[in-house]
């Protein structure tokens, strides 16, 4: 199973968690990352709509592939977000609880790096900057 | 190239040129997503400012991943963009 959401709404952590664990396997880890920084006041997280959710699915079948997994989600939001707020979900499945960690922190860092999401931070000063 | 091509930008790119898309007709000697970005920066002003710095920008032809000495014969738009990722 992969599951592959890009989306403004807000997500459930907890209820990703129970879908993978729903599945049957031993290891089941997900990693939430928020919107975060010094000075910060909102950040505006816009994407290729034509090219995100694809990419994130291949991002997915990678890591699916590479440790044998057997469940993964992917939850990516956009538009103008506050510090706090939920931006990524990565989960994984698998018989290996040790692959499914290495596989969420993989997919974070792939997600970072290769799907077509840009950032542009606000901060309290007045002054803006893109990551 | 007949009906043009679209260029879509995103990011700061996006912000730099004051604009989300535009259409080309490309000269028959741009062949590459390399050779495009020149010609674009070519323009000077703007583009060539947000443009100038290759290394930091990425392409994507018919929303496929692009390196620099793929060809964009045949497709129906190329979208530029600074480097990926908003974590």
């Amino acid at each position: 199973m992969i599951d592959v959401r890009v989306q403004g709404a807000d997500f459930d952590p907890g209820r990703q968690i129970d879908r993978l664990g729903e599945l049957g396997f031993i290891g089941v880890v997900g990693l939430t990352m928020h919107i975060g920084g010094e000075g910060l006041s909102e950040a505006l997280v816009e994407h290729y709509a034509a090219m995100s959710r694809d990419q994130l699915t291949r991002i997915g079948e990678e890591a699916a592939e590479r440790w044998e997994l057997g469940g993964v989600i992917l939850i990516h939001r956009f538009g103008r977000l506050n510090p706090g707020d939920r931006l990524l979900f990565a989960g994984a499945a698998a018989a290996d609880p040790r692959g499914a960690l290495e596989a969420c922190g993989w997919l974070v860092d792939a997600v970072r790096k290769r799907a077509p999401f840009w950032r542009k931070d606000m901060f309290a000063d007045g002054t803006s900057r893109w990551r | 190239m007949i009906g043009g091509l679209d260029i879509l930008y995103f990011g700061s790119l996006r912000e730099a040129l004051d604009r989300d898309s535009e259409r080309v007709e490309p000269p028959s000697h741009v062949q590459t997503v390399e050779d495009l970005i020149g010609w674009l920066a070519g323009r000077g002003g703007a583009y060539a400012q947000a443009l100038g710095d290759r290394s930091r920008v990425g392409a994507a032809v018919d929303q496929e991943p692009a390196r620099p000495s793929d060809s964009f014969f045949g497709a129906r738009e190329v979208a530029l963009f600074p480097p990926m990722g908003a974590l």
